[in-house]
């Protein structure tokens, strides 16, 4: 509206002042000038700033004329390509510089100044692009990331292109290291996993690992054997109906995750075969859980093996047995009855040798029958309620010709006046003490052997003190275990002609009646104490 | 002077037995097997059985529950001989009319003497 104004103004104020005319074309003009002299500053300025950039700018920065020559060409690109302004300004792109992707040569159609140039579009590459430019007289190869896009005239044609790129050796140098470190790293993965399933695949037992959801992540080659799984792929639901009605191993699978605890299960049925199974959960950290491993071992063989073994035990005592009754019995009955028709001294101490040593005989059969039944829970304990003292006393009577022999004294050293009751079994409390009396008395030479007692509120402590030559520290820890004597030096037996059996037999009797025995003190030359609790009488 | 009964399959501890208590100046019958026995028991009429556990045709269970079965047999002692030391035979034998069970290679010559004696007396 106000420029309406204005003109409407002009246009009347022209035909007020004629004479005036030449006067206001002279201004005018000189104005006309002055503006565009300002508009010539302006624009040198704005040059000068688009230098400034085009000059400093980090990247290399080129202009193309329509004809793909280079009309402009900035310090970081003749530094890029290796190459001065003076060669570079008016040479063709496509003849001045060679560009590829990799290692092939980019064909002129395809290269993207072309494309941008007939296409109008702006294009960019990366790093990932894989594109490289040499400068054909000089400079090196080098990967670049460009930017490439169009100038439009005034008519809205193409008429040339501004091509903005840099330098990304570093980058990719450094791409490289993480690419080679993340190959190398997955390699190690690969070949710690490679590890892992052929140590999976060649273990005894069968493995399985399955997820919450109750997927099977992985099973070896034993697992499918032992379940007998015939197809690629089994799922869990076909593997527990295998195991139905036998056992519901989901269930048991869920309880191992609710305890977060691993369950073994002994002695499942599957078939013929008799399997042991371990469940595992497998945690990431103490709440989370992400699975579970399952372990299938086939003990059919050691089952079998077992069962033979008891069998053995079983019909060995009674053969080895029977003729050894036979020996004994009979030796008896000659030393018995014919004594008096066996003059000859030798000949007598020749069947006093045969008598003896089949008592040995038969002492080592039933220790070997008793530790087979005790290890295998087949001896019951008939427990009672019984006086300790009594029972010592009657143990010594029938050690007194022993210690008598050895010139040793045998003696209950009790403040107890009453009868001291025990809840235990009275015969195997007895093969207790004849054995550890008993050994006793065969590892002292001179004074005897203590036996005293002692009532705690729950239990009652038998003590059995000898004056003995005490056990050597090396032998100690081998107390209470099988064949004990053999172990350290199996030629060289003791004198005692044990079976070492004895402390192994009264350690198993003792815990079957609930109590515990051990070694209480020992000392080289000068006696040791042995030691076992029984549960008293209410 | 009793009249003791031996059945016994092994002939060395048969002997044995047999020898342990005609020392003593017992009148003892010996039977190498189950039947056998048993027809002496009605026959023999002794005071007392010594009776083994394994044996052939008939085990020595069986020949138990027959002897008292039998009316002519069933108040006859009978104490049980073996070396096969099994809880549940012993358990069996007692539950049958036994008078005990004992293991062979631990009763020698005396020690059995005193156990037939608690019945023969």
């Amino acid at each position: 509206m106000n420029f309406k104004k204005a003109a409407g103004k002009k246009i009347q104020e022209n035909p007020v002042k004629p004479n005036n005319e030449l006067e206001e074309a002279k201004k005018a003009l000189a104005s006309v000038l002055q503006d565009s002299k300002r508009l010539e500053e302006k624009l040198r300025e704005e040059r000068d700033r688009a230098n400034a950039i085009i000059t400093f700018m980090a990247e290399g920065l080129l202009v193309m004329d329509r004809d793909y020559k280079i009309v402009i060409i900035n310090p970081v690109a003749e530094k890029l390509l290796g190459v001065s302004a003076s060669l570079a300004i008016g040479q063709k792109w496509s003849d001045f510089v060679t560009t590829y992707i990799g290692e092939k040569e980019i064909p002129f159609e395809e290269r993207t100044a072309i494309k941008t140039f007939q296409s109008g579009k702006t294009l960019i590459t990366t790093i990932e692009d894989n594109h490289y430019y040499k400068a054909r007289y000089g400079g090196r190869k080098f990967p670049v990331a460009s930017f490439t896009s169009s100038l439009i005239d005034k008519e809205g044609r193409v008429s040339g292109v501004v091509k903005v790129f840099r330098d990304v050796t570093h980058e990719k140098q450094e791409k490289e290291i993480i690419k080679k470190t993340v190959e190398e790293r997955t390699l190690q993965v690969r070949q710690e996993q490679a590890k892992l399933t052929a140590s999976i695949q060649s273990l005894p037992v069968g493995f399985m690992i399955i997820d919450r959801d109750e997927n099977i992540l992985a099973i070896n080659a034993v697992a499918k054997k032992i379940l007998d799984l015939k197809n690629e792929d089994p799922t869990c639901r076909q593997i527990c109906e295998k195991f139905t009605p036998v056992l519901d191993l989901r269930k048991m699978q869920e309880k191992s995750l609710a305890d977060k605890k691993a369950l073994e299960l002994k002695d499942i049925a599957l078939g013929k075969k008799v399997l042991r199974i371990l469940l595992s959960p497998i945690s990431l950290s103490a709440e989370e859980i992400i699975g579970s491993v399952i372990l299938f071992e086939d003990v059919t063989e050691a089952k079998i093996l077992e069962r033979s073994k008891d069998e053995f035990f079983s019909i060995a005592s009674h053969e080895l047995r029977t003729p050894l009754t036979a020996i004994r019995g009979n030796t008896a009955l000659i030393q018995q009855y014919f004594s008096d028709i066996l003059k000859d001294s030798t000949l007598k101490d020749m069947i006093l040798d045969i008598h003896d040593s089949s008592i040995r005989l038969i002492q080592i059969v039933n220790d070997f029958l008793n530790v087979s039944r005790l290890e295998q829970g087949r001896i019951e304990f008939v427990n009672e309620e019984f006086d300790i003292r009594e029972l010592v006393l009657e143990v010594f009577k029938e050690l007194e010709f022993t210690a008598h022999e050895k010139n040793l004294f045998l003696k209950f050293d009790s403040e107890q006046r009453n009868a001291v009751k025990v809840y235990a079994d009275r015969d195997r409390t007895k093969e207790v003490l004849i054995n550890l009396i008993g050994n006793s008395l065969k590892f002292t030479d001179q004074g005897g052997v203590t036996v005293s007692i002692l009532p705690n509120p729950n239990f009652l402590k038998i003590a059995i003190i000898d004056s003995g030559r005490g056990i050597p520290v090396k032998n100690q820890s081998l107390l209470f275990h099988k064949f004990q004597q053999a172990s350290e030096q199996i030629l060289t037996r003791d004198f005692t002609r044990g079976t070492g059996l004895g402390l192994y037999i009264s350690k198993l009797l003792i815990e079957g009646m609930e109590g515990k025995i051990w070694l209480e003190n020992t000392e080289e030359g000068k006696g040791s104490t042995f030691s076992f609790t029984l549960p008293l009488a209410n | 002077m009793s009249k003791i009964l031996i059945i016994e399959d092994d002939p060395y501890v048969r002997k044995l037995y047999e020898r342990i208590f005609s020392f003593q100046k017992h009148e003892v019958s010996i039977a190498a097997d189950g039947p056998e026995g048993l027809e002496l028991a009605r026959t023999f009429k002794p005071t007392i059985i010594l009776l083994d556990v394994m044996m052939p045709r008939m085990n020595g269970l069986e020949v138990l529950k027959k002897l008292k079965e039998d009316p002519a047999t069933s108040s006859i002692h009978v104490l049980m001989l073996t070396n096969f030391g099994e809880e549940s035979i012993i358990k069996q034998a007692m539950a049958s009319g036994a008078e005990g069970v004992l293991i062979k290679s631990d009763f020698p010559p005396d020690k059995l003497i005193v156990e037939v004696e608690k019945y023969i007396k």
